[in-house]
C-alpha cells in the first residue's frame, strides 16, 4: 500500500517536473517573441537614423547604406541643437521649480494639522479632475499680462509646467504619510522646530520620492506637445521651439521627405540620455509609481 | 468541492464589477448628506464669523474700531508693528488695483452677467473721423469681453481675499485688545518668524505653490468655466466684437438631440469612453499577464526582461508615438505620405492593405493596440511590484488543496490585484479620458467622416482632442471647447466618487496612536 | 530632579469625546511612576500631553512648580522614549544622540563628553558608528535610551518602551531601566499595558480605563487593596477569580453565600470594614480570590483561615513549576467551552462568574473532569459591590453605615441616645421613624467631647500625600464604627471617649418612607453660576484700568489677582465668553451683617433659613435665583455681605463640565 503510493506519487513527480519544463520553454519562447516586438520599433528608429536614402520611407527594414550624414546635419544645418537647450532650460528650472512646490505642499498635508487643511486638500482634489489644456487659453491672456513682451518665451513654458505643480502632491504624501510620525515628535522632544525637522530629518529620509518627482518633472517637457504648441502658436521664430514641437513638425506633410531621417536621429539624441537617466534611476520610480497606486 | 474551495478565500465575497458598481451607487447615495453636511457646517461657521464680526465692533474700544476703517490700526497701536505695516500696505494695494484696474473690468464683468446680453460697453467699430494717412475712417478699439471676464473674475477673486484678510485683521485687534486686558504682550515681529519655521511652518510651505496654482489654475479654469455661458466662437472673435452671455445655451445645444452637433458629440463621448475601457483594461490585463510571466519560476534572465520593457517606457512618448504612427502610414494619415514598414509587411505577407487612417474602425483598432505596446510595460512594472507583495502562503494552501494554474489566478491573483488596484484603475480610466498624447500624435484624430461628425470632430477624436481644435484649430469655437471640459470634469468626478468612497471608507488616514 | 503637578488635567476631541477626565496627580522627584491599563485607557494621551506632544484642553501641568501648558515639547526639559525607538533612520547612533544637543547647539566637544559616556552608561560605545538599522531590537531601545539620557532631562517619559521586544530581551531590559532610574536619579514616567512590568517597576502606579484614573498607589496597595473590580481583575496573573455572591452577618461571624451554591463562613473581625447594608443577605457583591489563594485541599488545614469548596477541573497547564488549574465551581462541567489561558476579564465576565483558576503545586495531578476540593484562602478575600464595582472592604473607610431610630427629637444609634439639633428637631418630630438607615462619615464622628461614649479598638495612622490622619476602630455599644481625624493620634487603644455627632453631614434614610422623613446632610459644596466679566475704570490717577469680577446673577465681585492669572493662563480671553459654575465648600463663605456700602469685593444677599446645627450655625442666603449655605448665626429676611475665600473656589466651565481651576 506505501509501496504502491510512494510510486504512483514519483510518477506524478516526474509529469510534473516535464509539465514544468514544457511549460517554461513556452514561457521562455513567448516572452522572447514579447521582447522583440516591443523592441523592433525602437531598433528601427535607430537604425533608419543611420540611413543613407533620402525619403520619408524605405523599401526596406534595414537601410541599403549606412552614414552618419544625418546626426551631422541635425547639429549643423538644423536647430535641433538649439531647440536642445531650451528643452533642458525648461526641463532643469519646472523641475527644480516642481519638486520643491511638491515637496513642500505634500509634506504641510501629510504632517501639519491646520484648519484649512481638508478643504484645501479636497479643492485641489476638483482641480484635478479638469482637464489641464481647459484652461491654457486664460492661461495665455493672464501670461500677456505678465510677460507684455516676451508672453511667447521659454519662461512662460517654465511658468506653465510648474506654477500646477501642487495639484501633484498626492504619491509624495502617501510617501510621507508612511514616514512614522514618531520620528517628528522624538524630534521635537529633541527641541527641533518644524523646519528643521523637515530639513534634517524628513527630507534625508525622502531620497526616493525625491528622486521620483525630480525624474518625472524633468521628463515631461521633453514630452509635452499640447501645451507648447498652445503657447507657441504663430511664432515665427523657430529658435524658439523645445524639441517636440520642432521634431513634430519634421514629419508634417511638407516635410516629412526630407526630414524623416532628420527626425530618427533627433529622437535617439533625446531618448538616449533620458532612457539613461531612466534605466539609472529605476528603482525609485517603481517605487513611486506601486507606492501611488497601491495607496489610490 | 467548488463550494469548499470558494469557501477558502473569503474576501472574494462579489465579483468586483459589482462590488465597483455597489461602491459607486454608494458614492452618489452618501453625496447629498455629505455637501449638506458641509454647507450646513459653512453655514455655522459664517453666522458665527459675521456675529463675532458686529459683537467685536460694538465691545471694542476706539482703537479697535478704527481698525474697521484702516487696516493694521489696532496691530500698530498695541505693538505688531511688521503686521500692523503689512496689512496697511495691503490695504493701500486693494485699493489702488480697485481704483486703477479691477473696478472698471469688474463693473463690466457684472453688468450682465445674469440677464444677459453683452460682455463688455462698446465694441469695436469704425469712427466718422477720416483718416488721410491711412485714407479710411478711424478704428475705435472697444472692449475687449474675453479680457472682462478674465479680469472680473480675478477682481472677484482679489475681492475675496480681501475680504479675508479683513475679517482676520478685524479680529486680530479684537484679540490684540482683548490679550492687552488681561496683560498679555502681543507676539513681536520675531516670534512671528519663528513661528513661520515652527508651528505656522504650513504657511510658509504652502504659500508660494498655491499661490501659483491660484493665478495659473483656479482663475484660468473659472473664467473658462464661464466661457460656456457666453457665444465666444470665431463669429464672435475679440477684440474685434463683443461676444454675449448665453446662458445654458450652449449645453443645450451639445447635449441636444437632433442637432448635428449633438449626434457629433454622443459619437466622441461614445468612443472616448469605448477607448478609455478598452485601453485601460487591455493594459492592465496584457501587463498583469507579462508580469506573471516575467515574475514565473524557472524563467531566467527575468532581470533583463524586466530591464528592456521599462527601457521602452523611458522613450519620450511623442518619438514613439510618431515613429509607430510612421510605422503604419498608408499614406491616408495626418502626415501622409504612404508606405509606413508595418503596412507593407501586412501588404507583403497578407496582401491585406492596412487601412490605418482610411478606415475609423481599423484605425480605432490599431490604435488601441499601440497603446498596448506603449502602455503594457508601465503597467507590468505596476503589477510585478504588486504581485510580489501577495502573501505566499495564500498559494500555498492554495496548491495543497491541489488548485490548478488557472484556477489560482482566476482566485487568487486576479481578485487581490483588482483589490489593491481598483483606485489605480480609475484614475487610470480618467488618465486615458483625457489621453491627448496618443490619440493626436498617431493620427491626430483621423480620419474624418464629414457624414458623421460636424465642428472639427473626428473619427478617433477624444473629447479632450477635439477641445484641443475647437480652441486652437481652424474652427475656433471656445464655448464649445469649454462645454466638453466641464463635461469631461463630470465624467471624471463621477468616477473619482468611486476612488473617494473606496479609500475614505477603507483606510483611516490618522492610523497613528 | 523635578516634581510634577496635574491638576485637573482633560484632553477632549471635537467638543464632545473625553480621552482623559479630570487626571490628578502630584508626581516627587525621583518616583518612577507606571501608567498602565488597556489600549484606548489615556494612558498614552496623558503621557503626551505631559511631553508636549498632544494639547490640554483643560487643565495644570506644572514641572518644578512652573506652569508649562503652552510651552514647546522641546522646552520644557523632558525626554521621551518611543515604542517604535523613533531613532533617524539616516543618522548613525552616534549623530541620533547628539541630535538634541546639536540643535540646542551645544558645543562639539561637550556634545562628544556626554555622548560617550551615556553611550559607556549603556554599553553601546562600539555601536556609535552603526546606523540603527544595522542593530539590534534590544541595541535600538538602549540607543533610544541613550539619546534621553544626553539631554540630562528632568523627567523621563517611556511610552511602552519595551513591546516590541521579545520576552527573555524584555526581562534583561527591565533590569536595565529600573538600574538606570536609580542611577540617573531622575523622575521616571512610564506607559504600559503590562501589568507585570507596572508590578515590577512602578514605585507607584496609576491604572487607568477609558480616561478615568482607576487608582493610584504602590505596587504592594494595588494588588492588596484594589479599589474596584477592575483593578482587581487587571492587576496581578492569572487573573483573580470573582464570584457572584452575598453576605449575611451572624453574631461574630459572616456568611458568603456563592451564587453557585457554595458558603464560605469567615470571622466577622476581617470584614468588619464592610459596611453593615451589605451584611443583609441580600446585596449583591462580587468575591474576588487571588489564584494564589486558592490551593488544592489538604487534610489538616486550619478551617478557621481556609474554606473548602467544591469544584470541577476543565483545564490543566502545567508550567514547570507550578501547576494551573482552570475549572468551574461544583461538581459538573457545564456546557460552556473552557475558559483557558487566554481568558480575557471580559469573557470571564460572560462566562457567569463561577469560574476558578487554582495555583496548585507542580507535582499536583489533575485531569478534566475530575472533581477537587479546593481550599479558599479567609484572610485574603476581597468584595465588591457588583453594581458600581467598586470594592467595600476599603483600606480608608469613608462612612459607617448602621441602622438607627429616628424619633421624639432623637437619633438614637447603638443604643446610644442624641438630641437633634433645632435645624433637623422639626422634621424627626413629626415623624417618628422606628427603623431606619443613618449614614455617618467618618468625619463627622467629633471625638473627645458629647454624649455618646465609645472604646477605642484600633488605632492606624494614615499618611497620604503629605497629610496624615489617624482612623480609629470604635466599638459603640457593640457596633464597630470608623472615625477619622487629621493629625497624629490622640487617643489610644482600650481608650474610652465620649463623642458626639456632626449633624450637619449625616444622612438617615427611612426604610419606606418619604425622603422627607429622614435626614440630608448639607451640601458639602456650594454652586453658583455665574460669568467672569471685565470692566473699564478709572483709577486713582484718572487712568483707565481694567477691572475684573466674578459675576453671580449680573452681581460682581472683584477676583483676586491669584484667580484671575490662573483663569486667563488656562482659558485666555475666551474665559470671558465661557458660562461658569463657581464651586466652594461652605466654609470658604464669610457672612457679614449688611452695613451702608455694598463691598466690592462681597455679593449681596438674603437669609431665608437659618439652620442651627447644634455647634454650628448655618443660613442659607439667597442670591439673586440661587442660594448658597454658610456658617452664620442671623436671622430670615437679613440681608447680609458674602465673601467667598477665593482660594479655595473652584472654577467649572459650566457647558463642558471641565474644571478650570
Amino acid at each position: 500500500m506505501s509501496m504502491q503510493n510512494h510510486d504512483s506519487s514519483s510518477k506524478r513527480l516526474l509529469g510534473m517536473r516535464a509539465k514544468r519544463a514544457v511549460g517554461n520553454t513556452a514561457g521562455q519562447i513567448l516572452l522572447s517573441a514579447l521582447a522583440l516586438l516591443w523592441i523592433v520599433p525602437l531598433f528601427y528608429l535607430l537604425i533608419q537614423s543611420f540611413r543613407g536614402e533620402t525619403g520619408a520611407w524605405s523599401p526596406t527594414f534595414f537601410p541599403q547604406t549606412w552614414t552618419l550624414d544625418n546626426y551631422k546635419r541635425l547639429f549643423t544645418e538644423t536647430e535641433f541643437p538649439r531647440w536642445y537647450v531650451n528643452t533642458l532650460l525648461v526641463a532643469a528650472v519646472s523641475c527644480a521649480i516642481t519638486t520643491l512646490f511638491v515637496l513642500a505642499v505634500s509634506y504641510a498635508f501629510s504632517r501639519i494639522r491646520f484648519p484649512a487643511r481638508k478643504p484645501l486638500m479636497n479643492v485641489m482634489l476638483i482641480l484635478g479632475m479638469f482637464p489641464g489644456f481647459m484652461s491654457m487659453s486664460a492661461v495665455y491672456f493672464l501670461l500677456k499680462i505678465l510677460l507684455p513682451n516676451n508672453y511667447q518665451s521659454l519662461a512662460s513654458l517654465i511658468i506653465v509646467y510648474s506654477a500646477g505643480a501642487a495639484l501633484s502632491y498626492y504619491i509624495a504624501k502617501g510617501f510621507f504619510d508612511t514616514v512614522p510620525k514618531s520620528l517628528d515628535e522624538a524630534a521635537r522632544m529633541d527641541g527641533a522646530s518644524r523646519a528643521r525637522i523637515f530639513r534634517v530629518i524628513i527630507l534625508p529620509l525622502s531620497k526616493p520620492i525625491i528622486i521620483y518627482t525630480v525624474l518625472i518633472s524633468f521628463i515631461s517637457p521633453w514630452c509635452d506637445y499640447i501645451f507648447v504648441s498652445y503657447i507657441m502658436s504663430g511664432v515665427p521664430d523657430t529658435g524658439m521651439y523645445t524639441v517636440s514641437l520642432g521634431m513634430f513638425r519634421w514629419l508634417e506633410r511638407e516635410m516629412i521627405q526630407q526630414y524623416f531621417t532628420t527626425f530618427c536621429a533627433a529622437a535617439v539624441v533625446v531618448a538616449l540620455p533620458i532612457t539613461l537617466l531612466f534605466m539609472w534611476l529605476q528603482k525609485y520610480y517603481v517605487q513611486g509609481v506601486t507606492g501611488g497606486a497601491v495607496k489610490g | 468541492m467548488n463550494n469548499a474551495q470558494n469557501q477558502n478565500f473569503p474576501y472574494v465575497p462579489q465579483s468586483p464589477v459589482v462590488r465597483l458598481g455597489r461602491s459607486f451607487m454608494a458614492g452618489i447615495k452618501a453625496t447629498p448628506r455629505r455637501v449638506a453636511m458641509r454647507v450646513k457646517g459653512l453655514f455655522a461657521g459664517i453666522s458665527s464669523r459675521v456675529r463675532d464680526f458686529f459683537g467685536h465692533f460694538a465691545e471694542g474700544d476706539g482703537i479697535t474700531r478704527g481698525s474697521y476703517l484702516i487696516l493694521g490700526l489696532g496691530h500698530l497701536c498695541r505693538g505688531q508693528i511688521a503686521r500692523g505695516i503689512l496689512y496697511l500696505l495691503l490695504q493701500a494695494l486693494f485699493i489702488l488695483y480697485m481704483v486703477a484696474f479691477g473696478g472698471r473690468y469688474l463693473g463690466m464683468f457684472l453688468e450682465n452677467l445674469l440677464t444677459g446680453g453683452n460682455v463688455g460697453r462698446v465694441e469695436t467699430h469704425v469712427s466718422d473721423v477720416w483718416n488721410e494717412e491711412l485714407g479710411e475712417y478711424v478704428k475705435v478699439a472697444g472692449d475687449n469681453s474675453f479680457h472682462i471676464v478674465l479680469y472680473g473674475i480675478l477682481s472677484v477673486f482679489v475681492i475675496l481675499f480681501f475680504l479675508l484678510t479683513y475679517l482676520r485683521s478685524v479680529r486680530e485687534a479684537y484679540g490684540l485688545e482683548q490679550a492687552a486686558i488681561i496683560g498679555r504682550r502681543p507676539d513681536g515681529l520675531r516670534r512671528d518668524l519663528t513661528l513661520l519655521g515652527d508651528s505656522k511652518f504650513h504657511v510658509t510651505l504652502l504659500s508660494l505653490p498655491l499661490a501659483g496654482l491660484f493665478v495659473f489654475t483656479v482663475v484660468p479654469l473659472v473664467t473658462m468655466i464661464l466661457i460656456a455661458f457666453t457665444n465666444y466662437d470665431a463669429n464672435h472673435e475679440v477684440p474685434e466684437h463683443l461676444f454675449q452671455w448665453v446662458g445654458f445655451q450652449n449645453f443645450r445645444d451639445m447635449l441636444s438631440g437632433g442637432s448635428s452637433l449633438g449626434a457629433t458629440f454622443r459619437r466622441v463621448l461614445t468612443w472616448t469612453l469605448t477607448w478609455a475601457f478598452f485601453s485601460t483594461f487591455s493594459n492592465y490585463f496584457v501587463g498583469m499577464l507579462l508580469a506573471l510571466l516575467i515574475n514565473k519560476k524557472g524563467i531566467r534572465l527575468k532581470k533583463f526582461y524586466r530591464t528592456l520593457f521599462v527601457a521602452t517606457i523611458a522613450v519620450p512618448q511623442f518619438v514613439s508615438l510618431l515613429i509607430m504612427s510612421k510605422m503604419l502610414d498608408t499614406g491616408g494619415g495626418v502626415f501622409g505620405s504612404g508606405g509606413g514598414i508595418i503596412t507593407q509587411l501586412i501588404e507583403n505577407l497578407f496582401g491585406y492593405h492596412l487601412q490605418f487612417g482610411l478606415d475609423i474602425l481599423t484605425t480605432r483598432i490599431c490604435i488601441i493596440l499601440v497603446n498596448l505596446w506603449i502602455g503594457v510595460p508601465f503597467s507590468m512594472l505596476l503589477c510585478s511590484g504588486i504581485l510580489m507583495n501577495i502573501p505566499e502562503d495564500l498559494y500555498e494552501s492554495a496548491r495543497i488543496d491541489g488548485t490548478g494554474p488557472l484556477r489560482r489566478f482566476m482566485k487568487i491573483t486576479l481578485p487581490y490585484m483588482l483589490f489593491v488596484t481598483g483606485p489605480y484603475l480609475i484614475t487610470q480610466f480618467i488618465g486615458n479620458l483625457n489621453n491627448f498624447n496618443v490619440i493626436f500624435l498617431l493620427s491626430g484624430g483621423g480620419p474624418g467622416d464629414l457624414s458623421l461628425y460636424t465642428n472639427g470632430a473626428k473619427g478617433t477624436d477624444l473629447l479632450i482632442t477635439w477641445l484641443y481644435k475647437l480652441s486652437l484649430g481652424a474652427d475656433r469655437n471656445y464655448k464649445l471647447a469649454s462645454v466638453i471640459g466641464i463635461l469631461v470634469f463630470i465624467i471624471s468626478a463621477a468616477l473619482s466618487l468611486i476612488v473617494y468612497n473606496r479609500s475614505s471608507s477603507v483606510k483611516g488616514e490618522e492610523h497613528f496612536q | 530632579m523635578a516634581s510634577l503637578s496635574l491638576k485637573h488635567i482633560y484632553k477632549v476631541y471635537d467638543d464632545t469625546t473625553k480621552a482623559v477626565n479630570d487626571f490628578n496627580m502630584e508626581i516627587a522627584d525621583k518616583e518612577f511612576i507606571v501608567f498602565v491599563g488597556p489600549s484606548g485607557c489615556g494612558k498614552s494621551t496623558t503621557l503626551r500631553m505631559i511631553a508636549g506632544l498632544e494639547d490640554i484642553s483643560a487643565g495644570e501641568l506644572r514641572i518644578d512648580d512652573v506652569i508649562v501648558n503652552d510651552v514647546e515639547p522641546g522646552d520644557r526639559n523632558i525626554a521621551m522614549v518611543f515604542q517604535n525607538y523613533a531613532l533617524y533612520p539616516h543618522m548613525t547612533v552616534y549623530e541620533n544622540m547628539a541630535f538634541a544637543l546639536k540643535t540646542a547647539k551645544v558645543p562639539k566637544d561637550i556634545i562628544h563628553q556626554k555622548v560617550t559616556e551615556a553611550a559607556r552608561i549603556l554599553g553601546i560605545t562600539d555601536y556609535l558608528e552603526r546606523k540603527p538599522k544595522a542593530l539590534s531590537g534590544g541595541q535600538r531601545q538602549r540607543v533610544a535610551l541613550g539619546r534621553a539620557i544626553v539631554r540630562n532631562p528632568k523627567v523621563f517619559l517611556l511610552d511602552e518602551p519595551l513591546s516590541n521586544l521579545d520576552a527573555k530581551l524584555r526581562a534583561a531590559m527591565r533590569a536595565e531601566i529600573i538600574g538606570l532610574h536609580e542611577r540617573l536619579g531622575t523622575t521616571f514616567i512610564y506607559v504600559t499595558h503590562d501589568q507585570v512590568e507596572a508590578m515590577t517597576m512602578g514605585s507607584r502606579i496609576v491604572v487607568m480605563r477609558g480616561g478615568f484614573v482607576q487608582q493610584i498607589d504602590t505596587p504592594k496597595n494595588l494588588y492588596n487593596h484594589p479599589a474596584n473590580l477592575f483593578v482587581a481583575g487587571f492587576i496581578g496573573t492569572p487573573r483573580m477569580n470573582f464570584w457572584d455572591a452575598t453576605l449575611k452577618k451572624e453574631g461574630e461571624t459572616v456568611r458568603i453565600r456563592l451564587d453557585s451554591g457554595s458558603e464560605l463562613v469567615v470571622d466577622g473581625n476581617t470584614l468588619n470594614r464592610v459596611q453593615s447594608r451589605y451584611m443583609d443577605g441580600r446585596h449583591p457583591v462580587t468575591l474576588g480570590v487571588r489564584p494564589d489563594d486558592v490551593l488544592p485541599w489538604r487534610e489538616g488545614m486550619n478551617t478557621t483561615e481556609w474554606a473548602k469548596l467544591p469544584a470541577t477541573v476543565t483545564v490543566v497547564e502545567a508550567l514547570g513549576g507550578e501547576t494551573l488549574i482552570y475549572g468551574h465551581l461544583g461538581v459538573a462541567i457545564p456546557d460552556d467551552p473552557p475558559v483557558g489561558a487566554g481568558a480575557e476579564e471580559e469573557a470571564g465576565k460572560a462566562a457567569g462568574r463561577d469560574t476558578v483558576i487554582i495555583k496548585a503545586p507542580a507535582e499536583f495531578e489533575a485531569h478534566r473532569g475530575d472533581v477537587l476540593d479546593i481550599a479558599v484562602s479567609l484572610r485574603k478575600l476581597h468584595l465588591f459591590d457588583r453594581e458600581t464595582e467598586n470594592s467595600i472592604i476599603p483600606v480608608v473607610p469613608i462612612e459607617n453605615v448602621c441602622a438607627c431610630t429616628l424619633g421624639n427629637g432623637f437619633l438614637i444609634f447603638a443604643s446610644q441616645r442624641f438630641s437633634l439639633p433645632p435645624a433637623l428637631g422639626k422634621a424627626a418630630k413629626e415623624k417618628a421613624a422606628p427603623s431606619a438607615a443613618l449614614t455617618l462619615p467618618t468625619g463627622a464622628l467629633l471625638l473627645g467631647t458629647g454624649s455618646g461614649r465609645a472604646k477605642v479598638e484600633e488605632a492606624e495612622i494614615i499618611r497620604s500625600e503629605g497629610v496624615t490622619k489617624t482612623l480609629y476602630r470604635l466599638t459603640v455599644g457593640g457596633e464597630t464604627v470608623f472615625a477619622a481625624e487629621s493629625g497624629e493620634p490622640r487617643f489610644r487603644v482600650g481608650d474610652a471617649l465620649p463623642f458626639d455627632l456632626d449633624f450637619s453631614r449625616i444622612t438617615v434614610e427611612t426604610a419606606g418612607g418619604p425622603p422627607s422623613s429622614g435626614i440630608t446632610p448639607l451640601p458639602v459644596e456650594n454652586r453658583l453660576n455665574g460669568r467672569f466679566t471685565k470692566e473699564k475704570e478709572t483709577d486713582g490717577k484718572g487712568r483707565k484700568v481694567y477691572r475684573f469680577y466674578l459675576e453671580v446673577e449680573d452681581l460682581p465681585v472683584a477676583a483676586d489677582e491669584e484667580l484671575r492669572e490662573k483663569l486667563f493662563s488656562c482659558k485666555g480671553t475666551a474665559i470671558f465668553r465661557t458660562p461658569l459654575s463657581y464651586r466652594f465648600p461652605p466654609h470658604a463663605v464669610t457672612v457679614s451683617p449688611r452695613s451702608g456700602n455694598a463691598d466690592a469685593r462681597c455679593l449681596p444677599g438674603r437669609v431665608t433659613e437659618t439652620l442651627d446645627y447644634g455647634r454650628t450655625i448655618y443660613a442659607r442666603i439667597t442670591v439673586g435665583n440661587q442660594s448658597v449655605i454658610a456658617p452664620y448665626d442671623g436671622r430670615a429676611g437679613e440681608t447680609v455681605n458674602i465673601a467667598i475665600d477665593q482660594s479655595k473656589l473652584t472654577v467649572v466651565d459650566a457647558e463642558a463640565d471641565i474644571i478650570i481651576v
